[in-house]
């Protein structure tokens, strides 16, 4: 180990990017909603589909997206919509500096589709819940797995190929971008 | 469509593959692009070596308790909703999976990538009731359209160059103006997969890893197509080998941090499934309907691969596909010719042993050379090479005749073997390399042989390729020479355990190994030089083969024979505490790495533990890390020799700077001893040592002799000399002046191609050393 090594939040920040996500973080809730406004207006969308997650009721953000005329739609009630909107927001339950991955689940939820039917997949992730390395993050890992919540992924980037002539290409079946906003 | 075992013509399949310029781009340059980026990934992971022990030792022991895993993972995905199912053979899970379908009156299924799922040919069997399946994973996908299999078990289409897939789209897709850009053609397939996504009521996926503990399938991968086959519609079936079980997710760990480095180069893939159940009852997408999970187990052969000491390695197999891509006819011809219906190269022998069968091996099982380069980056430490070498030997017995009439009257007496039964002179001359060069020394039977009619005449008899040279033994053996020097050679067991007893202070045995002892006498006298410079007496082990050419053969009786021999001239040696020090790299690998397997229970451990190879040995010496011998040993006269002397090294003839350019032999590679060989070298003054990356020459032993594989050694001898020739280039280019480079090559096999194909001359480094080196002390 360096004596050196960098703080996990920007560990976490590094390796993410060069995996292809984008890394933001953001405290204040109000900049935390314009950060999302900016992606949906980015797509051109006024829906964002999404998985209620703790830290947004608690930044009370469906209110401050509102205000900039987005509107979030829940996985639970969007039928149809839900494979036709663009962008999606989720939470995370753990990050990995190490490696660059958010972790979302425990128990099954509409996370899963969330995480995989939009271009653009908007992670909110707790700057506590970032993990240095991995086989820390594991540990905490399968003590909740170990204990009953048995339904996860784990994301490290965009959905990627490289099939086709041997070029790597992202957005291959899921988002072709990972936006993470690190909270806190 | 290949793969029918004896049925196969696989020198035809090989020449059309080395002819295909569209096949070999595209291979090459995905193979040496995913090996650097594994490379890398490797070095920048301090923790990789105990990652693979713990890997390993945790799938040992799941093997060992599978009953017991798999009715505990049974119970644990029962207990959360799921059901599994134990399916017999590939037929019986078909029938499982098309019953699981129609019950849930599913007609679209969407699929993502299984091995599994190809070796049962699920997708036939679907089909043929009726039921539409959609491959997913982009490369399938096109394989699927195309009407093509799976090449790499990791990368299915990687035999595949843009155009080809641009042509599959426009034959299959109706489509006029197919674009040349690979993000525009992802687009493409990904909105055709969409909608098969949306419309399926029912997925298929594989699993990498099964959880017994918590019952939880765990599939590593890239594009999302998992998670789309397995979050969207609402039935999920998962086919798995009974060999992905491991007994508690906290076993999973090292799987991760080993699995995306050696298959992709990655730190973690893009997506990890960790599934345990039927998912969320309040989908929007299901329309309503109730979620199932149902996971079906496949045997096919596994038990019985388990129950074979042999094969049961091969259950340790993570499928991470590394050993194809570092494997060199691999990287020429490709999986199509390389493998069986399902599984490819190196580890695909014993797994279509294993599941259906010797004759289907067989059909490609003689392609693997040996070279061991695979066995370098498997993860989980499997020993492909000695699989190989088993399983032909396997297929050489089951294929067994009685000797014939020419056999027993001329073969026999010629080119004895101890082999039993019918042995074909092709094998009988590979595997057994001095015969073959004492022979060719001896006139008339020199003359003979480069006669132009007799050598056409060999080469049918032999397989022998008439565009390969044979090699020329010298006028005098090595051991001849050192005798005629006043040198010590001891041929016999009864010798060896009165010099070893007899010798005190610092004394070597350099085994001559054939190759040397016949035909590159100079690099043995260049050894003997460098290793009398360091202050040591030389004892030169002579006449006896190592076994190496008759394993490569699968001859395990004569190469066990000749193991046993060669031990007993080398084991008084090193009990009585002398170093015992080799020249060729395979010959000394098969002392350090094939005796103890195939004397298991003797002293080849022992022996192994106390052998050298030779350029590993002078550097520890005189690097003063060690390389003394008779350090405590039997004899108890220890002296502490040279310990942290620095080597006197002379200049240079023209005090100018030497560039040179080392190719490293496979097994040195394997058994870790080039980066001594190159920091030895770079510690000579004015020396300059460039390494090659090419994995293997291609000659590998008798590899390249052979005219069905010559077409395949030829173009991997081709690739290395476009490397050497560009490295040289190099090297003239730093100096700014123009300056010879000279190549250097361990193997007595690199250096024969480097001369055939390259027409170049490459010495063996200790001939450099010795030329650079002074005398450090006498005698
Ligand atoms: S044998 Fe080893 S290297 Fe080859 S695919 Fe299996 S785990 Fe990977």
């Amino acid at each position: 180990m360096q004596a050196t090594s960098p703080h996990p939040v920007d560990l976490f920040a590094t390796v993410l990017e060069a995996t292809g996500g984008k890394v933001e973080r953001i405290s204040d809730p109000r900049q935390v909603a314009h950060a999302i406004a900016k992606v949906a207006q980015g797509q051109g969308v006024r829906e964002i589909l999404y998985e209620p997650t703790e830290i947004a009721k608690h930044m009370n953000l469906k209110l401050l997206l509102a205000a900039h005329g987005i509107d979030l739609v829940p996985v639970a009630t969007a039928g149809d919509k839900a494979a036709q909107l663009r962008v999606s927001l989720t939470g995370a339950e753990f990050g990995i500096a190490e490696t660059g991955t958010v972790v979302l689940g425990g128990q099954p939820g509409g996370w899963g589709l969330a995480s995989i039917l939009p271009w653009v997949h908007v992670v909110l992730l707790p700057a506590a819940a970032i993990v240095a390395d991995l086989p820390t993050a594991f540990e905490a890992f399968e003590t909740r797995l170990s204990s009953g919540d048995r339904d996860w992924v784990w994301i490290t980037g965009p959905s990627r190929t490289a099939d086709i002539g041997h070029t790597l290409v992202m957005g291959a079946h899921g988002p072709n971008a990972l936006h993470v906003v690190v909270v806190g | 469509m290949s793969g029918a075992g004896g049925s196969r013509d696989l020198a035809a399949e090989i020449k059309a593959a080395v002819g295909d310029q569209n096949l070999k781009g595209a291979l090459f340059h995905a193979v040496s692009s995913v090996n650097e980026r594994r490379r890398q990934a490797i070095a920048r992971f301090p923790g990789y070596e105990r990652a693979r022990d713990a890997a390993r030792r945790i799938k040992e022991a799941a093997i060992a308790d599978l009953p017991a895993l798999i009715e505990r993972f049974t119970e644990s995905v029962q207990r959360q909703g799921g059901r599994v199912y134990r399916a017999e053979d590939g037929e019986e899970a078909c029938r499982m999976i098309t019953a699981i379908a129609k019950d849930s009156g599913a007609r679209r299924i969407t699929k993502s990538k299984s091995m599994t799922s190809e070796e049962i040919h699920l997708n036939g069997a679907l089909e043929a009731a009726g039921i539409h399946v959609r491959e997913t994973d982009l490369g399938e996908y096109i394989l699927q359209l195309a009407n093509d299999r799976p090449s790499h078990i990791v990368a299915p289409i990687i035999h595949m160059s843009l155009d080809d897939v641009r042509r599959v789209f426009r034959d299959n897709l109706g489509m006029e103006d197919v674009s040349e850009e690979p993000a525009e053609l992802t687009q493409l397939a990904r909105q055709k997969l969409r909608a098969d996504f949306l419309a399926a009521d029912l997925g298929i996926t594989g699993a990498n890893f099964l959880l017994a503990d918590t019952g939880t399938v765990v599939i590593v991968e890239n594009e999302g197509n998992v998670r789309m086959t397995t979050q969207v519609p609402p039935v999920h079936v998962v086919i798995a080998g009974i060999e992905k079980l491991l007994p508690r997710a906290a076993d999973l760990l090292p799987f991760l941090e080993l699995l995306p480095r050696s298959a992709t180069g990655q730190l973690l893939t893009s997506y990890l499934s960790f599934i345990s159940g039927p998912g969320w009852e309040a989908s929007p997408m299901t329309g309503g309907a109730a979620r199932s999970f149902h996971v079906v187990l496949l045997d096919n052969g596994r038990m019985a691969m388990r129950d074979d000491e042999l094969l049961r390695e091969a259950l340790y197999c993570i499928r991470c596909g590394a050993c194809m891509t570092v494997c060199p006819p691999y990287q020429v011809v490709g999986g199509h010719v390389y493998g069986g219906p399902t599984y490819h190269s190196g580890i695909g022998a014993a797994w279509e042993a294993g599941v259906r069968g010797l004759d289907t091996a067989a059909g490609f099982n003689d392609l693997c050379t040996t070279c061991s380069r695979c066995q370098d980056v498997c993860p989980v430490h499997i020993d492909i090479p000695w699989m190989n070498t088993v399983i032909r030997e396997r297929i050489a017995q089951r294929r067994r005749r009685p000797r014939g009439l020419i056999e027993r009257l001329v073969y026999d007496r010629v080119l004895p073997t101890r082999e039993e039964g019918s042995v074909s002179l092709s094998r009988r001359l590979f595997s057994d390399p001095a015969r073959v060069y004492v022979l060719s020394r001896r006139r008339p039977w020199s003359r003979f042989m480069r006669l132009g009619p007799a050598r056409a005449a060999l080469s049918r008899l032999a397989g022998l390729s008439a565009a390969r040279p044979l090699p020329s033994p010298s006028s005098e053996t090595l051991s001849a020479w050192y005798r005629r020097r006043g040198g010590r050679v001891v041929t016999t067991p009864h010798e060896a355990q009165r010099v070893s007893n007899d010798r005190r202070g610092s004394t070597v045995f350099l085994f001559s190994d054939c190759h040397t002892e016949h035909v590159d006498t100079d690099v043995g006298k260049a050894a003997v030089s460098c290793l009398e410079k360091c202050g040591l007496g030389v004892v030169l082990v002579a006449g006896q083969c190592c076994g190496r050419a008759a394993l490569s053969q699968g001859m395990l009786r004569t190469a066990s024979g000749q193991a046993k021999e060669l031990q007993e001239l080398l084991a008084p040696a090193v009990k009585t505490g002398h170093a015992v020090v080799g020249i060729e790299p395979s010959c000394v690998s098969a002392v350090v790495d094939d005796h103890a397997k195939l004397l298991p229970g003797s002293d080849a451990a022992e022996v192994a533990a106390g052998t050298r190879e030779v350029l590993e040995f002078l550097h520890a010496r005189l690097s003063g890390e060690g390389g003394t011998t008779n350090e405590g040993g039997a004899t108890g006269e220890g002296d502490a020799t040279n310990e942290g002397e620095n080597p006197a090294w002379i200049p240079a003839a023209d005090g100018a700077s030497t560039p040179v350019v080392l190719h490293g032999h496979c097994q040195q590679k394997t058994l870790g001893w080039l980066p001594a060989a190159v920091e030895l070298l770079g510690s000579i003054p004015g020396v300059e040592v460039r390494v090659t990356s090419t994995e293997c020459c291609g000659m590998a032993g008798s590899f390249g002799y052979k005219s069905d594989y010559y077409p395949i050694s030829a173009e991997l001898g081709r690739r290395l000399m476009l490397e050497l020739d560009e490295l040289a280039a190099a090297a003239h280019q730093a100096g700014g002046v123009a300056r010879t480079c000279e190549y250097l090559a361990c193997g007595t096999s690199c250096r024969a191609q480097i001369a055939d194909i390259g027409a170049c001359q490459a010495r063996h480094p200790v001939e450099l050393i010795d030329e650079r080196l002074s005398v450090l002390s006498p005698i």
